[in-house]
């Protein structure tokens, strides 16, 4: 008995397509609920201020996509409430790579850097963040300017008085 | 934030849920002779259950499951379908109740359903219970056991609703159709001297709200339970905001089954009363009953709203269980009845 090839081969290659694709939204699912239920987690420990096992979560989250920029930005919110302004500045950055064009990741950098007091840093991520960042942009840039000429007079009096000396 | 991407779970819910039912449905003689209940009519809610979870008409769905269940209380996947159908609906009280029945029930599918249950536990604000639960969830979710499984549900056939019985053997099964008398119409002509005012005058003699108020139409609730009351959520309190009452159900008389745990919304007056609050009515724990107390609770629909259950006509629907009101309870769940 002689099938023909052809209708065969597209019905095999139908079949394969429903089955990976079938395939791919249960993978989604699943990795849907179980950032459903990392999130529950972790409202659960922010609640019951548990730090460290909030941050296993997030972390554990992160980990499931990576190149979701929405949870390093939160991640990363968390972190600098808390006070780990250096770890809540690598969660930004990264959210801010992934994503340059969200003015609130780069914005939250700048904020981060301005609580370090990098604030020339900052500047840049202000910049970058555009109009929604606009007030705090001329705020550090003019504290910015007002500290290099406080710099400036500190450095032209020291020299004066050498000279004096 | 939480709510966020709950789309694509919610369709895998859906096919487990679907495959689950499909399996039960297959077995659906065993389970029956197991429960003893009427099978035509047992097919026909779960076969409409399902057709509402289709075309996401949860509500019905939910209704139809409940159903199922008052039928067939020991088959679990009529719980997971009323759970998926809460899921939806975001009545997690319901959910929970559903998982952990699935679990009393298959103690199997503990680590399955540790998750949704954990979640549903979670909104519901238990969140000492909901921890183990949903890192449970996590662990099973990676498992082999759990990889096992959604390849048992992928390679099974899709679900074909159940055929609907033959209309003659649901005719047969149905209770004989009611005997309707036809409306009087009106005695007096509406073009007399009197005209409507008189009808619409008589009509007010009577007080249709009151009528509902009997023990009768009590017993017509979707649920009748006795339950302690253990106390009150305190807060803003008025005469016409009534606190949510925390109720433990001791025994279900009427209705399917539900939490133990009972939100109940304690109106401290009849639905149907338009009468203002009583002058200088105000809110204080004397007006609640003593802790520990057991009250016959007659609710109105088996579920919640707001996450609180409405009792029969306000405060008309909660009768002390003391052992007249019990014998006239009994009596009258007896009358109604198809025993």
């Amino acid at each position: 008995m002689n099938f023909p090839a052809r209708p065969l081969s597209i019905g095999l290659a139908l079949a394969l397509c429903v089955s990976s694709l079938s395939c791919g939204t249960a993978a989604f699912a699943q990795n849907s609920k179980k950032i459903e239920w990392h999130r529950c987690l972790i409202t659960i420990y922010k609640s019951k201020n548990q730090v460290p096992q909030a941050c296993e979560e997030y972390a554990a989250l992160v980990n499931l996509d990576p190149k979701d920029a929405q949870i390093r930005f939160e991640y990363g919110a968390y972190l600098h409430k808390m006070g780990r302004v250096k770890e809540a500045i690598v969660q930004y950055k990264k959210a801010a790579d992934t994503n340059p064009g969200n003015p609130d990741y780069q914005g939250a950098v700048g904020d981060a850097l301005v609580s370090l007091k990098d604030y020339s840093g900052a500047l840049a991520y202000y910049q970058k963040a555009g109009p929604k960042f606009a007030g705090k942009l001329s705020t550090t840039s003019a504290y910015v300017n007002q500290l290099r000429q406080i710099n400036q007079y500190n450095a032209d009096l020291k020299k004066r008085q050498a000279e004096d000396d | 934030m939480v709510n966020d991407r709950k789309l694509p779970g919610m369709k895998n819910r859906l096919k487990l849920g679907m495959a689950l039912l499909a399996f039960g449905v297959a077995f659906a003689p065993a389970v029956l002779a197991q429960d003893e209940g009427p099978s035509v009519t047992l097919m026909k809610y779960v076969g409409k259950a399902q057709d509402a979870m289709k075309v996401g008409r949860y509500q019905e769905a939910r209704d139809e499951y409940r159903k199922a269940i008052g039928l067939a209380p020991k088959t679990p996947e009529y719980y997971i379908g009323l759970s998926d159908a809460c899921y939806q609906m975001k009545e997690f009280d319901q959910v929970a109740f559903a998982l952990q029945k699935v679990i009393e029930l298959n103690p199997a599918m503990k680590d399955e359903c540790a998750g949704e249950y954990g979640e549903a536990l979670f909104h519901l604000g238990r969140y000492d219970e909901a921890v183990p639960l949903l890192k449970a969830g996590l662990r099973y979710i990676d498992s082999p056991a759990a990889k096992a499984r959604r390849t048992a549900i992928a390679a099974a056939p899709v679900h074909v609703a159940p055929a609907a019985p033959p209309e003659s053997i649901i005719r047969a099964t149905a209770a004989p159709p009611e005997k309707k008398e036809a409306i009087p119409l009106a005695s007096i002509d509406p073009a007399s001297s009197a005209g409507w005012h008189s009808i619409a005058h008589k009509h007010q003699e009577v007080d249709i709200n009151k009528a509902n108020q009997t023990l009768a139409g009590a017993i017509r609730s979707e649920g009748v339970v006795i339950a302690e009351y253990q106390g009150y959520e305190k807060g803003d309190i008025n005469f016409f905001h009534p606190p949510k009452a925390k109720f433990r159900i001791t025994k279900i008389l009427k209705g399917p089954p539900l939490n133990k745990d009972l939100p109940v919304r304690y109106e401290f007056k009849e639905r149907s009363s338009k009468e203002p609050a009583p002058a200088g009515w105000k809110f204080s724990d004397d007006k609640m009953p003593a802790k520990g107390s057991s009250w016959i609770i007659f609710l109105e629909w088996c579920a919640p709203r707001d996450g609180m259950f409405d009792t029969y006509e306000g405060s008309f629907g909660r009768l002390p269980a003391n052992d007249e009101n019990l014998n006239q309870v009994y009596a009258e769940l007896e009358k109604h009845s198809n025993r």
